[in-house]
């Protein structure tokens, strides 16, 4: 609960219609796509840089906790305002400054919907190209707080390799300009690329200037079916190999594809397992190499290979493949799928081995666990389905998670490849980077003494992460 | 027991996602997390396990909902949004102030608008059911649809009276829908036109006893023969005949017979939603009228006029702008 009069400096601050204190609506904003919950004090709705900065310097004499929150489409607690605080929801901040092809960049605001600005790139050619599974509903701001990328990562990267430069607000409430608007950039510590993955712990993204590159001519997927998941696991490692160069290299097991095809009615092939490879480019450049990954595929075991490059086909089975975690809900009478061990990576050779081994961990643990994601960059995706009203469900889980992670780091893995660490994963991160958290309460300390920035979250979390659950 | 509790493994389904986000029409003007459609399945949450008390935002946010359904076509999880909303609905006891009116004007009138109840007219085994709106808002539907039976010879029977369609919408205990079975059985009908998808939804309950149409789709069966209606017209789907009933073809075969029809940029499972369900936009009028006005500018842009299938829609795009209804279309072209 915040002082009469915090709220009323924030009322000065801004209009009286950007702040939401009714309890319905902040109950609202406590939640993400994370498997935690708890309700801020107050959420405002700044329109603009000076607004946010005004905010913050409230925020900062007062030592109230400050969470920037874009779609909130977060998987791992990243926006739940997990100490309470103000939320500063920044979806109306949502204009394209400038698009600026000749020099390769454009400027917009964290709250523009990734999937609006490359439709608004599209006519002119270009586009920005980490492509998220919720591409039509995130934000460039919590992309950028997130790193986020997705099934193109294999071919152009992850967000960060992006982000030329940034307007941040810091935790005193100045705002700070990182970064250029060029291509190439030596000059100092790149404050900008720090700010990428911070997740909102380090200030308050406001401007972003991202990278853009010329939108491919075509584009071709083949599909590829398996009797066996580990083969499929092999043939994504020989596409590797082969020095093809994909722009998409999916992977999904038998659990995903069967809660996809109930659920959306996509069609995919009934296998125990599919690769979902697409190239891009020229059209006689992608119609070798996609005959070229069939080949291999084959070669790996694949008892069937499909190709399309119709694009209507192509979107359909995209949306096929976006949609497995949330169909994944789908699957079982009493189960769910809850937003647990959603992102790790591996090298892109262990893959076989970190599936073959996950399903074993999943019997062990009782538990059932449906394997995806974007195996050509050895980022893969576990759900884990439970009854989350089942006594000792949640425990369980955990314990799947910690062996499931234990593996990951074994095989020289990340706990998250694209999602962020927020709370669910942190525990694992700390593990994963022990001899790095010194340095990075340090880097906190130093930028944001008063820890007002999303505090409690990354290398601050402390404990179980069954905790603050949304569910009951 | 919370009537939410049987929605408890849908809820929990729920993975909040957020792609219910990219085209709900009340999120768009109202941008707030609690607009959206997974904003309502966690409230609804909040309200089942009791970590939300009932009170004044609670009741609003729930009812802030036209509940058009678009959302649901964007939930890959297959989340029932709409029937959460209404099952949350079922569990408030505060009424809003309109919704209040609504409820009482109904009870002591026998229809929504308190206006003098008519008597039911004798006819064929074919039954109307014109509904509140084509009674006593928009009389020049019914009249028109009157005018298009009598010119296919259809001697029909009027049940006049109310569906309770808005006491479904608010969350109370739906009474007419047994008013309107005793009026079925003592004309001995066999057949019940609605013009009014919402009625027609609320009358389901029916149709092991009758066969239910909705009016275009009892027009077509009588293979209506029309020539080209004098305009452009622009067919929105509207969010329960379509999303819910899913009646698509009959409207447009109609309005193909009438000269042809264009398509809104989203149409059929796709298409926007006006705004106009009655509880909402008796409440909710300023959010209700901008869903109004955009719908309407595409038609402007389009240089078309809209024409809807249903009265509830035609009532409220008509507060903004140029709309027809399709049985005035049907009506102005018979041959």
């Amino acid at each position: 609960m915040l002082s009469s009069q915090v709220m009323e400096q924030l009322r000065q601050a801004v209009g009286s219609d950007q702040i939401i204190t009714s309890p319905a609506a902040l109950y609202a904003y406590g939640f993400d796509a994370s498997i935690h919950h708890r309700t801020p004090d107050v959420v405002v709705q700044p329109h603009g840089t000076e607004e946010v900065s005004d905010i913050v310097k409230i925020a900062y004499e007062h030592e109230i906790p400050v969470v920037a929150r874009g779609s909130g489409t977060g998987l791992s607690g990243q926006a739940v305002p997990i100490e309470g605080g103000i939320v500063l929801d920044l979806s109306a901040m949502n204009r394209v400054l400038e698009v600026n092809v000749e020099d390769l960049y454009c400027i917009v605001e964290p709250g523009v919907i990734y999937g609006k600005l490359n439709q608004q790139l599209a006519p002119q050619k270009f586009f920005f190209p980490p492509s998220p599974g919720s591409s039509d509903v995130c934000t460039i701001g919590g992309m950028v707080a997130c790193n986020a990328s997705g099934m193109r990562a294999i071919k152009y990267g992850a967000t960060r390799d992006y982000v030329l430069g940034l307007e941040v607000v810091l935790p005193d409430g100045s705002v700070a300009h990182m970064g250029t608007r060029t291509i190439k950039n030596s000059s100092g510590y790149q404050l900008e690329k720090l700010l990428v993955g911070s997740e909102g712990t380090l200030g308050v993204i406001t401007r972003v200037t991202l990278r853009l590159l010329p939108l491919p001519k075509s584009r071709a997927i083949a599909i590829a079916s398996f009797d066996d998941i580990e083969q499929a696991g092999q043939g994504i490692s020989n596409i590797v190999a082969s020095g093809l160069q994909p722009s998409g290299l999916e992977i999904m097991d038998s659990v995903c594809i069967r809660a996809v095809n109930q659920s959306t009615g996509v069609g995919l092939p009934d296998a125990d397992a599919i690769i979902l490879a697409e190239v891009d480019g020229d059209e006689a450049v992608i119609k070798e190499d996609v005959e070229a990954i069939a080949d291999i595929c084959r070669q790996s075991g694949a008892t069937r290979v499909e190709f399309t490059h119709q694009k209507e086909e192509m979107t359909s089975l995209w949306q096929g493949r976006k949609s497995v975690l949330p169909s994944l809900s789908r699957y079982g009478e009493d189960s769910v799928s809850v937003s647990l061990a959603d992102d790790m990576s591996v090298p892109i050779s262990r893959i076989p081995i970190a599936i073959k081994r996950f399903q074993e961990i999943a019997g062990e643990h009782g538990i059932l666990v449906g394997t995806y994601g974007h195996a050509g960059d050895g980022n893969l995706h576990t759900k884990v389905l439970i009854n989350p009203l089942e006594e000792g469900s949640w425990n369980r889980a955990e314990a799947a998670v910690d062996a499931i992670y234990s593996t990951v780091l074994e095989l020289q893995g990340t706990v998250s490849g694209e999602h962020g660490i927020g709370i669910s994963k942190a525990p694992w991160m700390q593990r994963e980077r022990q001899d790095s958290l010194q340095l990075m309460h340090a880097i906190k300390k130093a930028v944001d003494p008063k820890n007002i920035m999303n505090p409690g979250k990354i290398m601050q979390w402390q404990g179980s992460i069954i905790t603050h659950l949304r569910y009951p | 027991m919370k009537h939410l509790e049987k929605m408890k493994h849908e809820l929990m389904c729920c993975t909040g996602c957020g792609y219910c986000k990219q085209n709900c029409p009340t999120l768009d003007i109202g941008g707030t997390e609690a607009d959206s459609g997974r904003g309502k399945v966690f409230l609804s949450y909040g309200l089942l396990t009791g970590e939300l008390q009932e009170e004044q935002s609670l009741v609003e946010a729930l009812q802030r909902c036209p509940l058009c359904g678009r959302c649901e076509q964007d939930c890959p999880s297959k989340i029932p949004i709409s029937d959460i909303v209404r099952t949350a609905r079922r569990d408030l006891t505060t009424r809003l102030p309109p919704h209040e009116d609504i409820l009482e004007r109904i009870q002591k009138h026998g229809n929504v608008y308190g206006e003098e109840q008519r008597s039911d007219t004798a006819g064929g085994t074919v039954a109307f059911f014109p509904g509140c709106i084509a009674t006593h808002r928009a009389p020049e539907l019914r009249e028109a649809a009157l005018a298009v039976f009598d010119h296919l010879g259809v001697d029909v029977t009027i049940i006049e009276g109310c569906c309770g369609s808005p006491m479904d919408v608010i969350g109370v205990d739906n009474d007419r829908v047994p008013e309107v079975r005793r009026q079925v059985t003592e004309h001995d009908v066999d057949t019940l036109v609605v013009s009014c998808p919402s009625g027609l939804l609320t009358l389901q309950p029916l149709a092991g006893d009758i066969e239910l149409l909705h009016l275009s789709e009892f027009l077509l069966r009588q293979d209506v023969e029309l020539q080209p209606y004098d305009g452009t017209l622009l067919y929105h789907d509207p969010s329960v005949l379509g999303r819910k009933l899913e009646i698509y073809g009959a409207p447009r075969e109609l309005l193909t017979r009438a000269g042809g029809f264009l398509e809104f940029d989203e149409h059929h499972e796709l298409s926007g939603c006006c705004g106009g369900d009655l509880a909402f936009s008796a409440a909710f009028q300023g959010m209700a009228d901008e869903m109004a006005r955009r719908l309407l500018a595409e038609a402007a842009e389009q240089h078309a006029t809209v024409v809807t299938a249903s009265p509830q829609c035609y009532l409220h795009l008509r507060r903004q702008g140029d709309v027809v209804d399709l049985v005035q279309v049907v009506a102005a072209s018979l041959r």
